[in-house]
């Protein structure tokens, strides 16, 4: 995860300035922590990771201390377990089988998937390797078998690997 | 007609006497909490002070101030009467920065109605003795019968006389005791008083307390001469 967490370097927190909502009653004030006046938003990117880690931005409004937190490990983990869903998403939007959540392909991939800083780095060049063919749904678009058969033999052989050592 | 002195009535103005308003130890509690109040960041940051809820509400406030003043605590729904008598104003466009503790533009909490109405007061009479009997319990050891014997007091009971089940004699209770504070028939004018009635049952059935039952006998009396009931010198 530690790529995950170096992409999570340039956020920041939102600057704790909220608007007073008063109820209409008049009975209540309040604020709303999730919208603060000046919402920090992560920068654009291109890049498929860095689009995925911001997405997994999240801050939480701690009273005590007056300001918003971050924790940095969250966010990777968050964008980590994203990253493994969408690899067993393709598998399941890409096969040939009928049902392919029963393979132990999928079921390996999705739930065993090893967690160890070799393997996350390999999840996460699976995971843009499959960017760069595929749509948001993991689908492959125009006519790329080819990309597809590669990357479930990268899958087959990443399992084996693991089972052998 | 010593034990049976209803001092306060006696102390009375005569247009109270006449009038005979439902007194409450509720409108102390609000005479005491201020007019208006600005309330700064501070004042917010300690009435918030948890991530769960960052809201401030009128009973926030009067519990805060209340209890800031060392008195003893107010039921739910007491607290719930007094911050109905209050009202949070907060200037258009205001807003609060954590980061610099202030607040911009304002927000006031002000007092709508200087005693609680009368209506109020009347559906708040007995409320908190009822209560206690729900949580009542009759001890194998003489509680049915002091069960019993409470009922007999109250009247209208028969039911819960008839019957031999704990559960349907506490309901029976306090279906009847819900009946006599919604007409006020024992014609009390005071909300503790009223609250101590629930109380001296609860005490005398449980644990066979014979002071809260020489109260409770002593109130039920009172009912008969006449007079709205203003207070009764308990026996501890």
């Amino acid at each position: 995860m530690r790529k995950l967490v170096e992409l999570t370097q340039s956020f920041e927190t939102s600057i704790p300035v909220f608007r007073l909502q008063n109820d209409s009653d008049r009975s209540r004030v309040s604020i709303h922590a999730e919208s603060p006046i000046s919402k920090f938003k992560p920068k654009d990117s291109e890049d498929p990771l860095q689009v995925l880690v911001n997405q997994s931005y999240r801050e939480y409004f701690e009273i005590g201390r007056g300001s918003f937190k971050i924790n940095r490990n969250e966010m990777a983990e968050l964008a980590g377990s994203k990253i493994r869903h969408s690899l067993g998403l393709f598998i399941v939007n890409n096969s040939k089988m009928q049902k392919p959540q029963q393979s132990k392909l999928f079921k390996w991939v999705q739930n065993d998937w090893p967690r160890s800083e070799y393997f996350d780095g390999i999840a996460i060049s699976m995971y843009k390797y499959l960017h760069s063919f595929c749509g948001s749904n993991m689908r492959m678009h125009g006519d790329n078998q080819k990309h597809v058969d590669n990357a479930m033999a990268l899958f087959e052989a990443t399992m084996e690997k693991y089972s052998r050592e | 007609m010593g034990v049976f002195a209803d001092k306060k009535f006696e102390e009375l103005d005569w247009i109270s006497q006449a009038t005979e308003p439902i007194e409450s130890h509720l409108n102390l509690v609000l005479e005491a909490m201020p007019d208006e109040l600005i309330v700064d960041f501070p004042l917010f940051k300690k009435l918030v002070n948890n991530n769960y809820d960052l809201s401030i509400s009128t009973d926030k406030i009067v519990q805060y101030f209340h209890t800031k003043a060392g008195n003893e605590a107010l039921s739910y729904a007491e607290m719930n009467a007094v911050a109905r008598c209050f009202g949070i104003f907060v200037e258009d466009n205001s807003t609060i920065d954590f980061e610099n503790e202030k607040i911009y533009g304002e927000i006031k909490f002000v007092k709508l109605t200087a005693t609680l109405g009368e209506d109020t007061l009347k559906q708040m009479l007995g409320k908190i003795g009822i209560d206690k009997i729900s949580s009542m319990w009759v001890p194998r050891e003489g509680g049915l019968g002091r069960a019993n014997e409470i009922m007999e007091f109250l009247g209208k009971c028969e039911d819960g006389l008839r019957s031999k089940s704990d559960r349907k004699k506490i309901q029976a209770i306090r279906v009847r005791l819900t009946e006599i504070f919604k007409t006020n028939e024992w014609n009390i004018k005071d909300t503790q008083l009223a609250n101590k009635v629930g109380e001296w049952i609860y005490n005398y059935v449980v644990d066979g307390d014979l002071s809260a039952l020489s109260n409770f006998c002593r109130l039920k009396v009172m009912t008969h001469l006449g007079q709205p009931i203003y207070s009764m010198e308990e026996i501890k």
